[in-house]
């Protein structure tokens, strides 16, 4: 069965009713709505179905037949077209200057495809109707209510490429379009107005003409004036005369012309020398200009640098509260080194004194020794005379002579006795200072090196300190020194916390006392993990004994502790008992059996409420 | 940023101080479970009812001073954004996915050329929106995914952030980008209003440089989380619930050594499972796990197989999981997990067989219950079940 397609009969129109001897047929006919188009079928005057790219069959024998047994049926189709179309009309309006403005309005409409059988009442008793009826209705309306309306609002020179007043009049059209058109089925789709050219944009484009041109000619006048103006600094001209110059300064201009006719005078070109010069005043021009950028630049830079989150200011002052610091540290360490010194003068000294003592003992003991051999010798010298005087004696009494003789022979033979005796004995006693001496001599020998070797002991040991103190005063410096870099890194960087801090100011503590706790941590910690036990367990401490401050703090490490085991057992002179809670103070969970602290209101290890 | 900084949701001062205390499971002034962010070591932080660490995840969104510039009709927005990890400690955040939705347009994923944030570190991106059409006011949508890891496990979060922008028509206009960031109480929208001048002549269009870079408001994204995959099951029976860390896991089938019920509250958040005892008997597992007999009785041949510590639990980013640490390896449904597929993802009703080659010797059964998005409730049926009064 052949299949006809149904659609208007004219593009210009709109919908269209297909004419019902179309439809009466012999034979059953079949027809075809494309998806375009939309078919409204109106069965005794009422829509009964809208097809849209649809088959349907009307007519033929048995519908006859049905007809004539059941009674007729009246069948008629609408036939509507579903694409947007375009309506095109110009329009004059009045801005807000009064000027007259035309424009071609460009209106996309549409059938509301929601509501298509309402384009009836637009059709009013004709069988179709034109796009160009449907958009003549929004034209009388919306002259006034839109265009008018919009356009009064604006100046000439501010209609074109303004979307916000294309977007006004496009919502104020749709609105209308709605107010009039809404019911019967009609909607605009898009809206714009082209405008043509208005008289004041005719002169505003005459006057940008006019300054364009203008500025041109005044960009080449200046380029000409400038030209000239070189031209002018580097043309020199040097004249050289023959005939003498006393005589040229008596000449008119006729007179010069002369010369220059007849040779005697000419001029010599000298304007390269001229060029150069104005070269070099453009080089210098532009070292000045460059040189005034570059400073402005570095000072812009260096304003926002001072402003971009550093303050360069303050940085600047902790250098130089850092730099004062260096150098206090500095003195104080030459300080230290000049003490010292004079310590080492000083023992040197009494070294020396006591050498020197030493020296004066040993000469004092020589001269005492020297006087006992004196004592010694005197003594022989006084026997000697007493014997000799004996003898003198001796010789006056010649009756005693044979008694004396005989005592005085048992008296010489006892006194050669003797003095061989006294002989021996002398050499004796000469031998032994002799080796007292030579034993003294060792001794202070031996003494002086002792007293050198302890000297330089001494003296190593002071090297060694002085340099120990060095090294401990370098290393103090470049600690702080790194201190008060991390300090600035922290300062850029912004506050930031350790988690041993972090870990005391969730658990309740003020930033001073988590500081110094983390100080004691880090101080009594081994290695990290260590540290964050140890750091627990003080918090804990610190929790129990409601430390508020930094001086409380303090001075619970100061009463009573001792390393790791004395944190964690409490301060204050406590005993060393486990957990730091007496047997008074737990209570054991009925549940799972674990020790809590009599205060906890619920076990730590099961959640089992203890007390209410 | 009220919930960004600071204590998150439903953790008191009391509880901080009672996750200090060793072996400590429970608060014992409120009665709380401690739930420990699995750095607690690191961070000594407690994890809030939306599972987020305060002290290792605190990102901080930033609009760049250079921001302000003018948007018309038709235009295109270039937002310059820093990211900043205000972190107090030295856990760095892995920002790994950032997105932007204009309007109700779909949400566009950003490329990332970075991911790593360190502590007290910021990285930019430029993030450049769709052409503006219409005139009136934007709704742009920044979303972002956080991810903090600790060893082998990995947290992630979704944070968002809105902004309201005016887009102005074209024309002779001179338009001034102010920006207000006042945001009053919890998610409050940051303003980002540009002020319309109206002035004659070509004007400079530029706002004035040198201002201050603007914090955004930032809130946590939990529903785009769920959605999304960022946080609980992205697939399954549970697709989009998410585990609380709350939730309690209840042991049954393990007769009378079964262990308390309640949420993971050890010191590192990993329940660990095996042959070695149980820590009630003085040994570190959580849960001992040996083979019996039909009778009830220890098989001791078989039960050498499992490891001493043979899995940990623990839930990670909303999800069950199972690290397999044994060397026998563990079934998953069909899956066998051992050393090289070490991390397995426990659904709703999957079934853990201990060990592979026995797979009926001993199994964990695994329940979960879930409400309005969330579970609350895992129960772990050891299969075959000892029956009470028997000791495994």
């Amino acid at each position: 069965m052949m299949t006809e397609q149904l659609i208007v009969s004219d593009p210009r129109l709109l919908a269209e009713f297909i004419a019902p001897a179309e439809m009466k047929t012999f034979f059953e006919k079949r027809f075809e709505v494309p998806p375009d188009h939309l078919g409204m079928l109106m069965r005794n005057g009422q829509f009964v179905q809208a097809y849209k790219g649809a088959h349907f069959s009307v007519g033929g024998l048995f519908q006859q037949m049905k007809g004539l047994i059941g009674g007729s049926t009246s069948v008629s189709l609408l036939i509507a077209d579903l694409k947007t179309f375009q309506s095109f009309y110009s329009i004059t309006a009045r801005t807000k200057d009064k000027v007259d403005i035309m424009g071609t309005v460009v209106l996309d409409l549409q059938i509301n495809p929601e509501k298509p059988q309402n384009i009836l009442g637009m059709m009013e008793q004709r069988r179709s109707l034109s796009k160009d009826d449907a958009a003549g209705r929004l034209q009388s309306h919306a002259w006034e209510r839109v265009f008018e309306a919009a356009i009064s609002r604006v100046d000439a020179n501010e209609v074109r490429g303004n979307r916000g007043l294309q977007d006004m009049i496009q919502g104020d059209l749709m609105k209308e379009c709605e107010r009039i058109a809404g019911d019967l089925g009609l909607m605009v789709r898009a809206a714009s107005v082209n405008w043509a050219i208005n008289e004041v944009e005719k002169l505003e484009a005459g006057r940008a003409a006019a300054e364009r041109e203008t500025s041109r000619l005044e960009f080449e006048f200046a380029n000409l004036t400038r030209d000239l103006e070189r031209e002018n600094l580097s043309t020199v001209m040097r004249i050289n005369y023959k005939q003498g110059l006393e005589k040229l300064s008596l000449t008119n201009e006729d007179d010069l012309k002369r010369l220059v006719l007849d040779n005697e005078i000419e001029f010599s070109d000298a304007r390269e020398t001229g060029a150069r010069i104005a070269e070099m005043k453009v080089l210098q021009h532009e070292i000045n200009k460059l040189k005034t950028e570059r400073l402005s630049k570095f000072e812009g830079e260096l304003q926002t640098a001072t402003h971009d989150g550093v303050d360069l200011k303050v940085i600047h002052e902790r250098k130089r509260t850092l730099e004062r610091g260096t150098e206090q540290l500095n003195r104080s360490h030459q300080l230290t080194l000049r003490a010292l010194e004079r310590d080492y003068d000083r023992e040197t000294h009494e070294l020396q004194r006591e050498q020197r003592r030493d020296d004066r003992a040993f000469d004092r003991e020589g001269r005492t020794l020297q006087r006992g051999e004196d004592r010694g010798n005197r003594l022989e010298d006084r026997e000697d005379l007493k014997v000799q005087r004996e003898e003198d004696r001796d010789y006056g009494f010649e009756t005693r002579e044979r008694e004396l003789a005989t005592r005085s022979k048992e008296r010489d033979y006892n006194f050669d006795t003797r003095k061989k005796e006294v002989d021996v004995f002398d050499k004796e006693e000469y031998a032994r200072i002799a080796r007292e001496r030579e034993t003294d001599k060792t001794a202070l020998d031996k003494l002086k090196g002792l007293a050198g070797l302890e000297a330089e002991q001494e003296r190593e040991r002071l090297t060694r300190r002085i340099r120990e103190a060095d090294s401990t005063h370098e290393r103090d410096m470049e600690q702080r020194k790194l201190e008060a870099q991390r300090e600035a890194d922290r300062m850029v960087l912004g506050a930031k916390m350790t988690p041993e801090q972090i870990l005391a100011i969730n658990a309740g503590l003020s930033p001073d006392v988590a500081k110094v706790l983390e100080e004691q941590a880090r101080a009594i910690g081994a290695d990290k993990t260590a540290q964050m036990d140890l750091m627990r367990q003080m918090v804990e401490q610190a929790n129990r004994q409601a430390v508020r401050s930094e001086e409380q703090a303090r001075a619970m490490f100061g009463a009573g502790m001792q390393g790791a085991v004395g944190v964690a057992h409490g301060a204050g002179g406590k005993g060393a008992k486990a957990a730091g809670v007496a047997d008074d103070e737990t209570v054991e969970c009925p549940k799972c059996t674990r020790v809590n602290p009599s205060k906890a209101k619920f076990c730590v290890g099961c959640g089992e409420q203890l007390r209410r | 940023m009220p919930d960004l900084a600071g204590n998150p949701g439903g953790i008191s001062q009391c509880c901080y101080q009672h996750a200090l205390t060793e072996g400590a499971v429970f608060c014992g002034e409120c009665g709380k479970p401690l739930l420990r962010c699995m750095a607690h070591t690191e961070c000594g932080g407690l994890v809030g009812d939306d599972g987020r660490c305060s002290v290792c995840v605190r990102p901080q969104l930033f609009l760049d001073k250079d921001a302000a510039t003018d948007v018309k009709a038709g235009g295109v927005l270039v937002l310059p954004l820093v990211f900043y990890n205000a972190s107090g400690v030295a856990r760095p955040l892995f920002i790994t996915d950032v997105w932007i939705r204009e309007g109700e347009r779909p949400r566009r994923k950003i490329e990332l050329p970075w991911k790593r944030l360190d502590a007290g570190g910021s990285n930019r991106l430029n993030v450049q929106t769709g052409a503006l059409e219409r005139q009136g006011r934007y709704g742009i949508e920044v979303t972002f995914a956080a991810a903090t890891n600790y060893f082998m496990r990995e947290e992630r979060f979704a944070f968002t952030s809105s902004l309201g922008l005016e887009v102005e028509q074209g024309g002779s206009l001179v338009i001034n980008q102010t920006i207000n960031t006042a945001g009053v109480g919890t998610g409050a929208d940051t303003i980002y209003a540009p002020i319309r001048l109206e002035t004659v002549g070509d004007q400079v269009r530029k706002a004035q440089a040198g201002g201050k870079a603007a914090e955004l408001a930032l809130q946590r994204a939990d529903n785009f989380e769920a959605s999304n995959g960022v946080r609980g099951y992205a697939d399954g029976p549970l697709k989009g619930v998410v585990i609380d860390r709350s939730a309690r896991i209840v042991w049954k089938g393990f007769g009378d050594n079964a262990p308390n019920a309640g949420p993971i509250a050890t010191q590192d958040s990993i329940l660990a499972l095996g042959r070695g005892k149980a820590v009630a008997e003085g040994g570190d597992n959580h849960v001992q796990l040996l083979v019996t007999d039909t009778g009830g009785a220890v098989d001791e041949q078989v039960s050498q197989a499992i490891s001493r510590r043979h899995m940990e639990l623990f839930i990670q980013s909303g999800r069950l999981c199972a690290r397999v640490t044994g060397s026998a390896g563990v079934l998953v449904g069909d899956h066998r997990h051992g050393v090289d597929d070490a991390l397995a993802v426990i659904n709703h009703g999957d079934v853990i067989r201990i060990l592979p080659k026995y797979p009926e010797a001993l199994g964990l059964q695994v329940r979960m219950r879930a409400a309005h998005g969330h579970v609350d409730e895992i129960t772990i049926t050891r299969v075959p079940v000892i029956p009470e009064g028997s000791k495994s």
